[in-house]
């Protein structure tokens, strides 16, 4: 397939170029980064870099010359950077959260001077935790008084990123009730002394370049236009502009995922075992780089599909993006534990060497491994999350035995390469009226894979029969759906379904993106015979029968000669720095596009 | 419980309570000596004042040894508090040691005997199985004219070099660089030619900071003949004392700090609850910390009995070692990944009452992690497995040995110097489990049901073992069935301990651990949901009574300060 200069994956891989030349090459890039790390600092340079590359630009609204017009352009942007660092994305995440609300509910100054204040590199505090209650918005304590013209703060925030950088959009009561929840967009710079304390850099054990601290405040007193919306709408708000930051979050588990991946791979081709023979040889060692990379193309699917469905799907989105805010990381913890069993004891270099190249990398490794294990840091445990879609389970269920689905916007958001329509935020809701197009479908999808392959080679009607699986699953999960009654409190029963919900989402948006794609891109081995889709099924259906406490089925992973096919892809790919998923970033071709 | 170790009692005791801000042993100061890398010095200078440095010295050296069980309790104490402290106290030098009771002269005995009850430590030179996954040795050694050796090379993994007197040194001596044809040797540092050795210390592990580790570069080292540990070109059959040792006792001591990860998760969420002032948690919070709970105590029983089983049935006990390292590594590995979802945001920070999770993590991890290590485990439990499975299973001749389960008791003398090697034998557990199984089948309890499966399960193993071709190479489908007999090993020793102490595991602990052992196999769940909440009920309030008295959630269930 030819790609269109103006791809986002090639965008991306121009991106990283240009990030990695301007600091001196990628091996200066990375003694940086490791550098940075290890003093716990934010790389400045990377700072001064990313500003003049323009990238914080992405999280800003388009008509305010921002080029938060499209979501797949910024999920590949900023995976490319959590490729090479993720403490370098976790300070846009809150400037793309804060953005979003002022973007959703703030006036046209607040939003003029929120984008004044990116443009000159300002990074955005985003007040949302608080001591004891992670992602819980609502047992936000923090107080604003209102007292004539101002509003007076008491409480704290924490953990908190970028609580220092002058600018910062919190969550604050500004009255008793459970609805008084109000959205606040605080100049930090203009405090009075004394009357609030920017409480010091929290010691974390991944991502410590980040800059993680809190702010408490003490009596501090803002003007009362520092609201974001009424009085009383800073839920809302919240809940609509976190949608939108979780329908790009997957980026960071993605570029994760994918470093550990080429990190780990290059070792079992390098790294000999007893007998002199290399890791790779062991069989469980190749089992696992195989399992490894197709869990990255199942993650990289929903992820991709997610972004654009921001888009085409936005009032889906309360669905959408809670499903893959937790998917994501989740793979990452399944794929980063069977790499560092990959790895072995370098992993934890315990048995490596002490210094020079070989050390690096396994440095490199050990980075990605905490600084992926940290990033729960700031939503806690994955049921807040999960009680969105379990409280959306009643239409989802409906949805899926009506075969309801939104075929336009679905249509939009798989045709990859295409333009996918501009985000309307009056779109975003905290329910889905249609639930989940994507699943909703997937037996439609299914029975059409069915009529394409008929005809086909062995490898596709493979594909269709993992497909006819999946969607035996999606029968027996919303079956069980159906059991769960609406509770205030959740039962342990409903947030496995909720994960096994999520896991259908993958298989659906793998196969929604493979029927998209083949016939397009059949001169790419990931695509020969279905390659990666079926890689990445075995893995997701996996996963989903033991989710489902139901035996494996009796295949249950590639055949033999296939992921001898895939492991020789990926250790190509390794060499070559040629993408490692089908949607990964393509360097090489000529990205016309102004700014990056 | 009629033999009380006093041990781990002493390291509880010096430890005090660790969640006391002003204590100085408590976990700040153990986080504080991990921020910048060194040892717990003042912890080492309490254990040595205390004698507790004679736990890994055999009686008939001198010391206190009896048996691994009673010497896995001290370790498990130590990880509790402190896994660098764990390996490089007690873990790292016991490893040398065995080498040298095993192999080792009189006077070669003697030597060592000396050295670590007079308070000094052993360093292990490539010869760590805490470390090594059975990779390469970096040093050679060569035999000159006049019978003394040479040692040259670098090996990357030397513990403590600069604080002790003397080394377990592993070479390759002969030409290619492999573990086959390699020796051991026991170096006495005050004999080495001046500059031979340079050590560079390690600068950045992950995981187990505390321990003084380095990578060794010897030049030109000669070492007197006498060094010579057993007979040259013999190191793996020297060593298999020490991995089998090292495998049986390293998920126990896994055991003290999982216990410590999980009381700290269990208390975040009674603090919370209070804070909230809300009545319960979660669903999945409960869940979590409950199948944590479950698993550790399956961990133990595995382990326990597996540390019984090298005194009992020495012949049939390296696979049982191999099985439960492979096992419990993953178990707890998972039981980590687990707590860190109830801890959210606090799992992560170096700061803070929670700040001990993330070091336990890593330095479990440290010594966890490692497909090259766990596949290795495995290897060793295929060849058993096959046998036995075709030659003894399921005829019931084999009863196990009466104080295999008797938790507590004590056990006849440690071989240290048994060969790896074994003739096809029985297999002690997977008798007590067929045999268990195959009683309450036709019950209509819960354990009926979960009979059932598990004699489905060794049924279809034992046809799978039938169906190999020995010959071949292990495929993947081969590791998975191995695997699977882990699984059904630990099940095994779960029952063996509940049958013999109702007390430690009573039934429907049982029910749980089986439950959740079957969940590795390929087996569709066996409990449905009503039944999930009601062995969890059990579980939490256990929990939550253990966590609140101050009790660890293993089977000891003893009193610990704090």
């Amino acid at each position: 397939m030819r790609l269109s200069a103006s791809d986002p994956r090639v965008a991306a891989a121009a991106f990283d170029t240009r990030l990695t030349d301007g600091l001196g090459g990628l091996p200066a890039a990375e003694q940086l980064i490791a550098q940075s790390d290890r003093a716990e600092q934010f790389p400045a340079p990377v700072h001064d870099l990313l500003g003049d590359l323009g990238l914080a630009d992405y999280c800003l609204p388009a008509q305010h010359g921002g080029g938060s017009a499209d979501h797949e352009v910024l999920l590949h942007l900023w995976r490319v950077l959590a490729r090479r660092d993720l403490s370098l994305v976790v300070a846009h995440g809150a400037t793309h959260l804060g953005a979003a609300a002022v973007w959703i509910a703030g006036t046209e100054r607040q939003l003029a001077e929120l984008v004044e204040s990116v443009r000159g590199g300002t990074v955005v505090g985003w007040g949302l935790p608080e001591p004891y209650c992670a992602a819980e918005i609502e047992h936000a304590e923090l107080t604003a008084e209102r007292i004539g013209d101002r509003y007076r703060l008491a409480g704290t925030k924490w953990p908190l990123a970028s609580a220092r950088s002058g600018l910062a959009v919190v969550l604050a009561r500004t009255g008793p009730g459970e609805d008084e929840r109000s959205l606040l967009m605080i100049r930090t710079d203009a405090l009075a002394p004394g009357t609030f304390r920017a409480l010091p850099k929290v010691l974390t054990h991944g991502i410590r370049g980040a800059e993680i601290s809190g702010i408490s405040f003490d009596g501090a007193e803002i003007p009362a236009d520092a609201l974001v919306g009424a009085e009383g709408t800073g839920t809302k708000t919240v809940l609509c502009a976190r949608q939108l930051t979780r329908s790009v979050c997957a980026a960071l588990p993605l570029g994760a995922g994918e470093h550990a991946l080429r990190i780990a791979t290059a070792w079992a081709v390098e790294e000999s075992v007893a007998d002199g023979r290399p890791l790779a040889a062991l069989p469980t060692v190749r089992a696992g780089l195989v399992r490894s990379a197709a869990l990255l193309a199942a993650m990289e699917s929903a992820a991709v599909l997610t972004a654009r469905s921001a888009h085409s799907l936005t009032d889906e989105l309360s669905v959408l993006s809670s499903i893959v805010k937790v998917l994501a990381p989740a793979l990452g913890d399944v794929l980063i534990g069977e790499l560092a069993e990959v790895a072995g004891s370098r992993a934890t270099p315990c048995g490596g060497a002490a210094d020079g190249a070989a050390y690096a990398a396994d440095a490199a490794f050990q980075k990605v491994a905490r600084d992926h294990q940290t990033l729960v840091i700031f939503d806690g445990d994955g049921s807040v999350v999960r009680d969105e879609v379990i409280g959306q389970f009643p239409r989802l269920v409906t949805g899926f035995l009506e075969g309801t689905a939104d075929r336009d916007g679905l249509d939009r958001a798989k045709a990859l390469g295409t333009k996918v329509g501009r985000l309307d935020p009056a779109r975003l809701g905290s329910r889905s009226r249609r639930g989940c197009s994507a699943v909703q479908s997937l037996p439609a999808l299914t029975a059409e894979i069915g009529e394409f392959v008929e005809h086909a080679a062995d490898e596709l009607r493979e594909l269709f029969d993992l497909a006819r699986l999946l969607t035996w699953l999606a029968d027996e999960t919303h079956a069980r759906m159906t059991e769960i009654s609406p509770a205030a409190r959740p039962t342990a029963e409903a947030y496995e379904l909720a994960s096994s919900y999520e896991l259908l989402y993958a298989g659906a948006a793998v196969l929604h993106l493979w029927r998209a794609g083949v016939g397009e891109r059949d001169d790419e081995p990931l695509w020969q015979g279905a390659l990666w889709a079926r890689a990445a099924l075995y893995e997701l259906l996996a996963l989903l029968h033991h989710r489902l406490g139901l035996a494996p089925p009796l295949r249950n992973a590639l055949r033999d000669e296939d992921a001898e096919q895939l492991l020789a892809l990926l250790r190509a790919a390794v060499a070559d720095g040629a993408p490692v998923t089908p949607f990964g970033p393509v360097a090489g071709h000529e990205y016309e596009e102004g700014r990056l | 419980m009629n033999l009380l170790p006093s041990d781990p009692d002493k390291v509880e005791a010096i430890f005090g309570d660790p969640w006391d801000q002003s204590n100085p042993l408590g976990h700040h100061a153990v986080l504080a000596a991990d921020e910048s890398c060194l040892p717990l010095t003042e912890a080492e200078q309490r254990l040595d004042e205390a004698g507790v440095n004679a736990a890994i010295v055999p009686q008939a050296e001198g010391g206190r040894f009896t048996q691994a069980d009673v010497l896995a309790r001290t370790l498990r104490s130590l990880w509790r508090h402190d896994p660098s402290l764990g390996v490089s106290y007690g873990l790292s030098p016991f490893n040398a040691g065995v080498a040298v009771w095993g192999a080792g002269d009189a006077r070669q005995r003697q030597r060592t005997a000396a050295f670590l009850l007079a308070g000094r430590k052993i360093a292990n030179c490539g010869f760590a199985p805490a470390y090594h996954d059975g990779s390469r040795a970096g040093l050679r050694a060569t035999r000159t004219a006049d019978g003394s050796w040479r040692l040259d090379g670098r090996e990357e993994v030397v513990t403590d070099w600069a604080r002790v007197e003397a080394a377990v040194v592993l070479a390759s001596s002969e030409d290619e660089h492999a573990r086959r044809g390699a020796s051991l040797f026991l170096v006495e540092k005050s004999e080495l030619p001046e500059g031979a050795v340079h050590h560079t210390p390690h600068s950045e592990n992950a995981g187990l900071r505390g321990v003084p580790l380095g990578a060794g570069t010897f030049a030109h080292c000669s070492v007197p003949a006498r060094a010579l540990l057993g007979e040259p070109g013999r190191a793996l059959e020297t060593a298999a004392a020490s991995v089998r040792l090292n495998r049986g006792l390293l998920p126990s001591a896994w055991v003290g700090s999982t216990d410590t990860a999980l009381s700290a998760a269990t208390m975040s969420v009674i603090e919370h609850r209070l804070h909230e002032c809300d009545a319960s948690e979660p669903a999945t919070v409960r869940a979590a910390l409950t199948d944590v709970f479950t698993d550790l105590l399956a961990v133990d029983a595995f382990s326990t009995v597996t540390l019984r089983a090298l005194h009992l049935v020495p012949e049939q006990a390296s696979a049982y070692a191999a099985a439960s390292m492979y096992l419990s590594s993953g178990l707890v590995l998972d039981a980590f990944g687990t707590l860190r979802s109830v801890l959210g945001a606090r799992s992560g920070l170096r700061e803070g009452r929670y700040a001990i999770f993330q070091k336990l993590a890593r330095d479990v991890a440290a010594t966890a992690a490692g497909r090259p290590a766990r596949t290795a485990c495995l290897a060793d439990v295929l060849p058993r497995l096959s046998q036995s499975a075709r030659l003894f299973w399921l005829r019931g001749e084999s009863a196990a040995p009466a104080g295999l389960f008797q938790l507590g008791t004590r056990l006849p003398e440690l071989d240290f110097s048994t060969s790896a090697t074994h003739p096809p034998g029985a297999d002690s557990l997977i008798s007590v489990l067929s045999a268990s199984a195959q009683e309450t089948v036709g019950s209509a309890r819960l354990l009926g049901r979960l009979s059932k499966i598990l004699l489905e399960q060794l049924d279809g193993l034992r046809a799978a073992c039938a169906a190999r071709d020995a010959a071949e190479d292990a495929s993947v489908a081969d590791f998975a069935m191995a695997g699977d007999y882990t699984a059904l090993l630990a099940a095994a020793a779960a029952w063996g301990v509940h049958a013999q102490n109702p007390d430690l595991i009573d039934e429907v602990v049982l029910v749980a651990i089986l439950a959740r052992l079957l969940r590795r196999l390929p087996v569709p769940a066996v409990l449905n949901e009503r039944e999930k909440a009601e062995v969890r009920d059990h579980l939490w309030h256990a929990l939550v009574r253990r966590v609140r008295e101050r009790r660890p959630s293993d089977l000891t269930a003893g009193q610990i300060p704090g």
